[in-house]
């Protein structure tokens, strides 16, 4: 069982708008352990980003215990804070008028990193994430993937356990969110803990070892992508016949499987009922219809969050 | 100071210029060596002052608005160390500008002034920590309420009013001026101030801070339970 670097308890957070109260969230808990990538989606005020700032401690909870292996970062962030690294979405991270190499330099003197390690931990970075070539060029120029990728670094300069990333792929072309999802998972393999704050289910499926569904500031759903799937059900059948049916045997099909949609020698039939899979299989022995393959499908993640968010 | 040269040249040769404006200034009056010395130690000092106050509010706001602000908050050292961190380096920066400008005044004018660095750098640092305080002050207001440009200038006058001060009664309970008058003091009778004075001037200083420091450290938890800390400006 791998460490636990990260847990939250009974977190807390109302936020006072005018005259009202706002619920940011509402008893939130979870754990990221490591090597562990956790992808935490909701829709937007469902305190994704409330969650990841009290964390850090730069949001203040109502109530809730946080501890980043083993420290907490309200109370103690001498002690926390140098085992956790945060890329924010909506904020630059990094000062574009430095070039990545000042960049990195800054936020490690800032971090109490000695100089000379700074500068080495700095060429490693700027090396495995491609930007060794413009290390002293100003980041004003670089592409946004780039500025991404030096946020990435500034992160990671301290070496922390536990890194919290809000919408890092928002605004990167294909080649970058690639490049940036393998670095994701490398650093994840090397015993981090990863919390992924995202809108992007692809990147969900792609990377995430368990999800975690905020609606409403309330956690609704958690568990590995295959879990939350398994849960909600299949979705339905996908029998591929050996030969093309014959038009009596579709119009049968239809009349008798109203559920079901044709296409070519492809049946899909919306149902998790194997009482009418059964018939269809019934429905194909009787005309002598050979099957190739029968698939069953799961729903995607994305049906899984839009189930979660369109519950009153 | 590198990527943006061309600035950096800009304010060598602004300092130069300011201290030859005052040089030809003194002499276009006709005062004595002494006075152009007083002015430019006063003026020096005034400067460093000045910095202490407006750059710490200053400072976070611009990194709020750069959006670079909470990426700061995530020091271990915390927000209140890493700004006193860039205060520190300004007025080295600031400083080490205003030295160059004045030897090179003092090079092409052939007026070469005394100068006591210690007891300057002292009473220097006196006046700079009280201006820090109030400076840090604003700089907890400025985290909460983002803009508060004309606020700073109303405190500015307030601090100029403590400066001129007179030292009779409840003037010599006021911040800076004791401080300043100490600093004009040495300058115009050349004796360094005595134990008693410096002591009491550094626990006004210390005093100073501590409620300086806890009005940020009120403002910045007040931010941080508001939420407010990664708001632009």
């Amino acid at each position: 069982m791998h460490a636990t670097l990260l847990q939250v308890q009974g977190l807390h957070k109302t936020y006072r708008v005018g005259k009202s109260c706002v619920p940011a969230l509402q008893g939130v808990s979870f754990q990221a352990r490591a090597g562990e990538i956790v992808a935490l989606l909701g829709s937007n005020g469902a305190g994704k980003t409330t969650c990841v700032k009290c964390i850090l401690g730069l949001v203040l909870p109502d109530s809730g215990q946080i501890t980043v292996c083993g420290y907490d970062p309200i109370r103690q962030p001498r002690l926390a804070l140098p085992y956790i690294g945060a890329v924010l979405e909506g904020s630059r991270n990094i000062y574009w008028q430095l070039s990545a190499w000042e960049n990195l330099l800054f936020f490690a003197g800032i971090a109490g990193i000695p100089p000379a390690q700074a500068r080495q931990r700095a060429g490693e970075l700027l090396e495995r994430l491609g930007l060794a070539h413009r290390a002293h060029e100003l980041v004003g120029g670089f592409s946004r993937g780039m500025q991404q990728k030096v946020a990435l670094a500034v992160a990671l300069i301290h070496e922390p356990r536990v890194l919290l990333l809000d919408e890092p792929t928002l605004g990167l072309d294909l080649e970058a969110a690639r490049d940036l999802r393998h670095a994701l998972r490398d650093l994840a393999d090397a015993g981090r803990a990863i919390l992924l704050c995202t809108h992007q289910m692809e990147l969900v499926e792609q990377l995430a070892d368990r999800v975690l569904i905020l609606h409403r500031g309330a956690l609704a759903r958690e568990g590995s992508p295959h879990e939350l799937r398994a849960a909600l059900g299949q979705r339905a059948f996908v029998i591929t016949a050996a030969q093309p049916l014959a038009e009596t045997l579709q119009h049968a099909i239809c009349a008798q499987l109203p559920e079901a949609t044709l296409n070519g020698r492809v049946i899909t039939l919306h149902t998790h009922d194997t009482l009418r899979l059964y018939t269809l299989m019934h429905l194909l022995e009787a005309e002598r219809v050979a099957i190739e393959l029968v698939q069953t499908v799961m729903p995607s993640i994305e049906e899984v969050f839009l189930e979660v968010v369109r519950q009153p | 100071m590198r990527h943006y040269w061309l600035n950096t040249l800009s304010a060598l040769a602004f300092a130069l210029m300011l201290f030859l404006m005052l040089y030809f200034g003194v002499r276009a009056f006709g005062a004595p060596q002494a006075d152009f010395g007083a002015l430019v130690i006063g003026y020096y000092a005034f400067m460093l002052t000045n910095v202490g106050f407006q750059r710490v509010a200053s400072f976070l706001l611009t990194e709020s608005q750069t959006g670079t602000l909470e990426q700061l908050a995530l020091s271990p050292f915390g927000l209140a160390m890493t700004t006193l961190a860039h205060l520190v380096s300004y007025l080295l920066s600031v400083a080490l500008f205003g030295a160059v400008g004045l030897l090179a005044t003092m090079a092409i004018t052939g007026m070469w002034l005394p100068f006591n660095l210690p007891a300057f750098g002292v009473m220097t640092l006196l006046l700079v920590g009280q201006a820090y305080a109030f400076g840090l002050a604003m700089g907890g207001l400025a985290l909460r309420f983002k803009r508060i440009g004309d606020l700073m200038q109303v405190v500015s006058m307030v601090l100029v009013v403590f400066l001129l001060t007179p030292a009779e009664g409840v003037g010599n309970l006021a911040p800076l001026g004791p401080t300043w008058r100490l600093l004009q003091q040495w300058v115009q009778a050349g004796a360094l101030p005595h134990a008693t004075a410096l002591g009491i001037e550094v626990a006004r200083t210390v005093g100073l801070l501590l409620v300086g420091v806890l009005v940020y450290r009120w403002c910045e938890r007040r931010v941080r339970q508001l939420g407010l800390l990664g708001r632009y400006a």
